[in-house]
């Protein structure tokens, strides 16, 4: 049965269609072609006839077009689209013009360098020409890497590496940087907030090596879906950006369904898990042989729900390597060969986390189910286009979960069908960032009196003269050297950086290594009793040893699966600044994040029943960033003349609001700031909102809001009253699910208190 | 006061405000995009509800959508922040990332309600902490007290009292807008630098040069056109950040040794001193150093690179005598630094030498205090290191020179010659060298490699019976010998098809090592051999058995 089949029984089930909140349908668009650009070798035209290339899509044409013009390009195109293509083909075209020629690829991760890879060398050994192609990153071995740095007419690595493996040491890599000509980045929306601050300023750092050695290369940047690629792009590249975003791909039909689980419990509200909803659609899928991607929103469900089809597909008497799990952890070969088995169609279900989101290969598949909305509306789409082969019917379904924003997503399609995606931020004059980076700068190269770095000379002077105070830099006539005996780069982290990971051993296995978990996830995944799921097949860690990071497993075979307990605590350590106002008092200061698992349940497979708990006993783990707070008085309720719960919705309420308006104030990514509300805050006891970093030690944007206190608090009350909503939404304070009835209007009043307007009767506030 | 200056002197009253790098991670083995896929961000732990805390942020997504987190190289600083770490904790001091940690194991109280302090009573701490996040480098201030002396009065440093012209002989080449400091020293030939005079290594043959540096591209190795080259530089990290800031070159000249210590009296002295030093290796063949090809021989690439001034070391010759030393004293020394060569080998003992580590600090301090006092004891260590290098190259060749068996006075390393020889395939040298070590020693472990290699000489050149004579006296002082008892073995199977004897060698080994235990018994795939080759033998005795019968 064909996926078209499959939906005309969907839409014929009545049962199923009961639960559907929206029936979206997108149509069939066709291809928009163009022939080869004239400017192409006919090598490369050859070889790609051979693969089956005839003519291009117009957004390749134009974008190939306008790379070979000279011109900086940011390419905007959904999954599957042919976006390779557009930087593939200059860059090649340019080798076979000039074999001394070089361009650097960045990809944020070392999966997608690895699937770069594959498709350029194929394209390469069809035109039989010798174009050195290579991946350098922390696995290059060391007897590899000469031979890169000569011979390597393009290298594939990540803006990690590049920051502290190759500007620093620049001169080995003269050749690289003396015929450089084009500079991919993929995936550039990827690089928002500080990450994407940080990657600027690595582009400065390239672009001025390169200037010293006469090189100035062409950036070529892709982007998924967002609001404002081209902005992010210029403002990373800092220089005109040509944006090409006419698809000319053809994508078959789309149907996108929002499915909301039926409630079960009336009482309670409860509704079908969402868990089970999804496995049994799969299941479905499964039995009509279509190929399927489920998302799932964290390890464990996508452990789960690739337990319950494994067992299925057992049942219907086929092979259970049908189905596959994919996420964070497994071993890269392992990924690698589910990502083969995906697109050579072995693999007809798989089960994975948001880590396929990103541009790995694995084919087109014909549906996707998301088990719970995705967090964003870019993510969402992004996840969606995992679905849809050029000439056939595809089918995404929405499954919500009984998080609060699911719900509201569900019950508001329209909410996501009619808003542009997310739009990206990032600052590349960040104070904090900028100087880390210009420490780099200047062990790189000595600065030269009127040189600028992302500012004016003049303000660039100014830092590097503060350098000097700092004793890292010393100015000897017009220039400034780097004068320390350190490596800047090693202690500047282009990301939150978790201090390595822990491996997972069988004991029963001569202790193979059976998959990794990052440092600061592993206290909650793999404690001691925990039961780890790998592709569905069940562990009990042993022993959990953070100080060797290593966990020990044993095979077992039980019916339940555990989930842990964190209590996350906020305390303040040292107030750098505060400032009573009106009746409210505001601090920036440093604060430290504890989380601590406490105790596990154990939750029987099938039912999720409780079936009993067990105590986790690990040391918690700290992180130690700066924040922002607003103090309210004690006596908050009694001002209002409320009780403290109403106070405690508000409170929740506003911190929301807060987090939604604050990036704009400093401009960071939501990620990058965290809102906690506390009704009594530790020490002081009163009503207080944290704005914290986090980023260890943070980047400033806590002093930031600090100052922007009063444009903060304002921003947030034009959220609160221009929002159309009448008890909150998730654009302003969250569902009501979440921050309760009284959310909005407490919101409103703390926020008027705290400008000193007075406490404001909930009544006379009217949206404007 | 300007904007941006007021800005950085807010970050500077704030402790909390770092780079990022607060959280100083152990080593950077690897990065992983979001940490934050942890615990806190999990969906299950929004569990706050006590009482009357509200968890905000219910942390819905969990992020996994960088799975291969890319791997940062390799840290070249590693070493130096442990080095530093060391030095800190000399001084009772701590480090940034140590006070990070103990203030994570150990927080201060909480604060209390009255707390607001316009001014820090701990300003100074915060400023202290500051410079650590800051300048990476909080070393600099607490240096000082080790290798400075006296702090030198404003007066004195404006007057350059103990600027280096007036503290080390030498002159300024170039002149006072471009140039830097030379320190020029001339030996006599007859100066001795240990148990050696430095003359005698324009005695030193090319051929045991390229021999002992297993490099035949020395085989027209001339002392007379070598410079012996050493660098003392701002950091052991590596990267285009780190210069050579006193790089000295030795070689001989009109019946003497002469020694030119170039100095950076600051960082503008580079230029002018690569440019006399491009010129001095325009006039020689072959670079000696110690440690120089990985070390100061890239480092001094990059220089060159930076300061855009041609440098021809693609057509210069290296000797690099770290790996001619460790050919010869690895397994007898173990440690193969320079100073211990020079203390083992050479009979030099320094006293009062300036350590290393300090090295670059002690400079540092100088540009900023204008006191170039400290900076003897680092020109005296960096003199020592090159006229030991000129000593090491007479000794090798000087022992090397020597009847076979007569150099080296230690036997460990009379076996090192017949080793290197082995390596080079030279078999006729082996022989000899071999030879004349077994006449000299009877019964020492040390024979057993001796006689391996003499046994495989001899096989390489065919010479069967001295062969055989080898393994049978190898086999006699060590009974079942794994590689005698196979080779012998061997011979016998192939040679003298002898197969009785063949296969008792095998069997006597197979049971010698089955009743041993541990490590000490065949590995794996020997004792596969072994049973292999007994089989086809066996195999082999049937058969001819049955055509005796026959």
């Amino acid at each position: 049965m064909n996926v078209a089949q499959t939906i005309d029984k969907l839409r014929a089930d009545s049962d199923f269609c009961r639960n559907l909140t929206k029936w979206h349908t997108i149509p069939p668009r066709p291809a928009r072609c163009a022939a080869f650009p004239e400017a192409l070798h006919p090598k490369l035209k050859a070889a790609l006839r051979k693969r089956g290339v005839t003519e291009l899509y117009t957004h390749q044409a134009e974008a190939i077009a306008a790379t070979l013009a000279g011109e900086h390009t940011c390419v905007v195109t959904p999954t599957a689209s042919g976006k390779t293509l557009c930087y593939n083909l200059p860059v090649l075209n340019r080798m076979l013009e000039n074999p001394q020629a070089r361009a650097l690829y960045l990809f944020p991760t070392k999966a997608l360098s690895q699937d770069q890879m594959n498709e350029l060398k194929g394209t390469i050994e069809e035109m039989e020409v010798k174009i050195g192609t290579y991946t350098f990153d922390g696995d290059t071995p060391a007897s590899a890497r000469k031979a890169v740095r000569s011979a390597g007419n393009i290298v594939v690595t990540n803006p990690d590496m590049l920051h502290a493996g190759i500007l620093p040491h620049h001169t080995i890599w003269i050749r690289l940087f003396e015929n450089l000509e084009y500079v991919v980045i993929d995936e550039i929306h990827h690089y928002r907030g500080v990450f994407g601050s940080h990657l600027a300023n690595v582009v400065r750092r390239l672009k001025r090596i390169c200037a010293f050695y006469g090189s100035h290369p062409k950036f070529i940047c892709c982007s998924a879906t967002i609001a404002n690629p081209q902005e992010i792009a210029e403002r990373i590249i800092e220089a005109p950006v040509r944006l090409i975003d006419n698809n000319g791909a053809p994508t078959g039909e789309k149907h996108f369904l929002f499915y909301n689980p039926p409630v079960v419990n009336r009482e309670l509200g409860i509704r079908k898990s969402s868990v089970k909803e999804a496995s049994r659609l799969a299941k479905s899928l499964l039995s009509r042989n279509i190929q399927s991607i489920v998302f799932a929103r964290s390890r464990l469900r996508v452990e789960i729900i690739t337990t319950y089809l494994k067992d299925a597909v057992r049942k219907m008497g086929k092979s259970h390597h049908l189905v596959k799990g994919y996420r964070g952890g497994y071993l890269p070969t392992e990924r690698r060969e589910i990502e083969r088995g995906l697109r050579e169609g072995k693999v007809l279900t798989v089960v994975s986390t948001n880590a396929l989101e990103l541009g790995i290969d694995i084919g087109a598949l014909d549906v996707c189910i998301m088990t719970g909305y995705a967090g964003s509306i870019a993510s969402t789409w992004q996840q969606a286009g995992r679905a849809g082969r050029r000439n056939t019917v595809s089918l995404v379904v929405l499954i919500a979960t009984s998080a609060p924003i699911d719900q509201y997503i569900i019950a508001h399609p329209e909410y996501f069908f009619e808003q542009p995606p997310e739009s990206a931020t990032v600052d590349p004059n960040n104070l904090i960032i900028l100087t880390s980076h210009l420490k780099c700068a200047a062990f790189e190269i000595p600065f030269v009196e009127g040189e600028s770095f992302g500012l004016d000379p003049t303000s660039t002077g100014e830092i590097l003269d503060y350098l000097v105070d700092n004793r890292v830099l010393r100015k000897v006539r017009n220039k400034w050297h780097w004068s320390a005996d350190t490596y800047p780069a090693s202690d500047i982290s282009l990301r939150t950086a978790a201090p390595g990971n822990v491996v997972i051993l069988d004991t029963s296995d001569n202790g193979r290594v059976i998959g990794e978990i990052d440092f600061f996830a592993a206290p909650t995944e793999v404690y001691q009793n925990a039961i780890y799921l790998h592709q569905s097949v069940q562990y009990t860690i042993e022993e959990l040893d953070l100080e060797d990071r290593k966990a020990y497993a044993r095979p077992v075979e039980v019916d339940y699966y555990t989930d842990a307990e964190t209590k996350v605590d906020l305390r303040v350590l040292d107030v750098f600044e505060s400032k009573p106002e009106n009746d409210v008092e505001r601090c920036c200061g440093e604060l430290s994040v504890t989380w601590l698992p406490t105790m596990y349940k154990k939750i029987k497979f099938g039912s999720h029943e409780n079936v009993g708990s067990g105590e986790i006993h690990l040391p918690e783990q700290t992180m130690h960033t700066t924040g922002y707070w607003i103090e309210f008085p004690e006596d908050t309720a009694e001002r209002f003349g409320v009780n403290k719960e109403e106070v405690g919705e508000g409170l929740n309420a506003l911190a929301s609001a807060l987090k939604q308006v604050a990036p704009v104030q400093v401009l960071c990514d939501p990620s990058d700031i965290r809102a906690q509300a506390m009704l009594r805050a530790p020490a002081t006891e009163t009503p207080t909102i944290f704005l914290y970093e986090s980023y260890p030690g943070g980047v400033g944007f806590s002093e930031k809001l600090f100052h922007h206190h009063q444009r903060l608090l304002e921003a947030a009350t034009s959220l609160l009253s221009d929002c159309p909503c009448a008890e909150g939404c998730p654009s302003c304070v969250g569902s009501v699910l979440e921050t309760g009835l009284h959310g909005k209007d407490g919101a409103l009043k703390l926020v008027k208190m705290a400008l000193g307007q007075g406490v404001v009767d909930p009544a006379k506030v009217e949206p404007t | 006061m300007s904007e941006m200056k007021k800005k950085l002197d807010a970050l500077l009253n704030m402790p909390g405000m770092s780079t990022g790098a607060r959280i100083k991670k152990p080593a950077p083995e690897s990065i992983d995009d979001d940490p934050l896929d942890g615990p806190e961000y999990s969906e299950r732990s929004a569990h706050l509800n006590e009482n009357d805390e509200w968890a905000m942020d219910p942390p819905l997504y969990e992020s996994d959508d960088d799975l291969d987190a890319p791997t940062p190289p390799p840290a070249a600083a590693k070493a130096d922040v442990a080095k530093l770490r060391d030095l800190l904790q000399s001084k009772g001091l701590k480090t940034g990332s140590e006070w990070q940690q103990e203030r994570a194991t150990n927080p201060p109280p909480p604060r209390r309600k009255t707390r607001r302090s316009e001014t820090s009573p701990s300003g100074v701490n915060r400023l202290r902490d500051m410079t650590d996040l800051l300048s990476v480098s909080p070393a600099h201030d607490f240096e000082q007290s080790f290798s400075a002396p006296p702090l030198i009065t404003q007066e004195e440093r404006e007057d350059g009292t103990f600027e280096l012209e007036n503290v080390i002989p030498g002159e300024v080449i170039g002149d006072d807008e471009c140039g830097f400091y030379l320190i020029r020293h001339d030996y006599p030939l007859d100066h001795r630098q240990g148990i050696v005079e430095l003359g005698s290594a324009l005695q030193s043959k090319s051929k045991h040069i390229a021999f002992s540096a297993c490099d035949p591209a020395l085989d027209d190795f001339d002392p007379r056109t070598a410079v012996f080259v050493d660098t003392e530089t701002t950091g052991l990290s590596g990267g285009t950040g780190t210069i050579a800031f006193l790089i000295g070159v030795g070689y001989f000249i009109d019946g003497a040794f002469r020694l030119d210590q170039c100095i950076m009296r600051d960082f503008d002295d580079e230029e002018p001193m690569l440019h006399y030093l491009a010129e001095l290796f325009d006039k020689h063949e072959t670079l000696v150093s110690y440690n120089g090809k990985s070390f100061d021989l890239p480092l001094l690439r990059t220089r060159f690179i930076q300061n855009r001034i041609p440098f021809r070391d693609s057509s210069l010759k290296h000797l690099d005598l770290v790996h001619a030393a460790r050919r010869f004293w690895k397994q007898r020394l173990k440690d193969c630094s320079l100073g211990n060569i020079e203390r083992e080998i050479l009979s030099i003992h320094r006293e009062g030498d300036v350590p290393s580590h300090l090295i670059p600090q002690i400079w540092f301090n100088y540009l900023e205090q204008r006191d170039a006092r400290p900076l003897e004891g680092v020109i005296s260590h960096h003199e020592m290191d090159i006229l030991s290098l000129v000593s090491l190259t007479s000794w090798m060749s000087q022992c090397l020179d020597a009847p076979p068996g007569q150099g080296f006075a230690h036997l460990e390393d009379k076996l090192a010659v017949v080793r290197i020889h082995y390596k080079q395939k030279n078999y006729d040298e082996v022989m000899v060298h071999g030879r004349a070590f077994l006449d000299e020693v009877d019964e020492s472990p040390l024979c057993r490699e001796c006689l391996e290699m003499l046994g495989f000489a001899y096989k390489r050149r065919e010479q069967w019976e001295d062969s055989q004579a080898t393994w049978e006296k190898l086999l006699e002082a060590f009974p079942a010998d794994p590689v005698a008892s196979h080779e012998l073995a061997k011979h016998h199977e192939h040679r003298t098809r002898d197969l009785a004897a063949a296969a008792r060698l095998c069997k006597e080994a197979l049971t010698h090592y089955a009743t041993r235990e541990g490590s000490a018994g065949l590995e794996r795939n020997e004792a596969r051999a072994f049973r292999h080759r007994l089989e086809r033998i066996e195999k082999k005795l049937k058969k001819r058995g049955g055509e005796l019968e026959f």
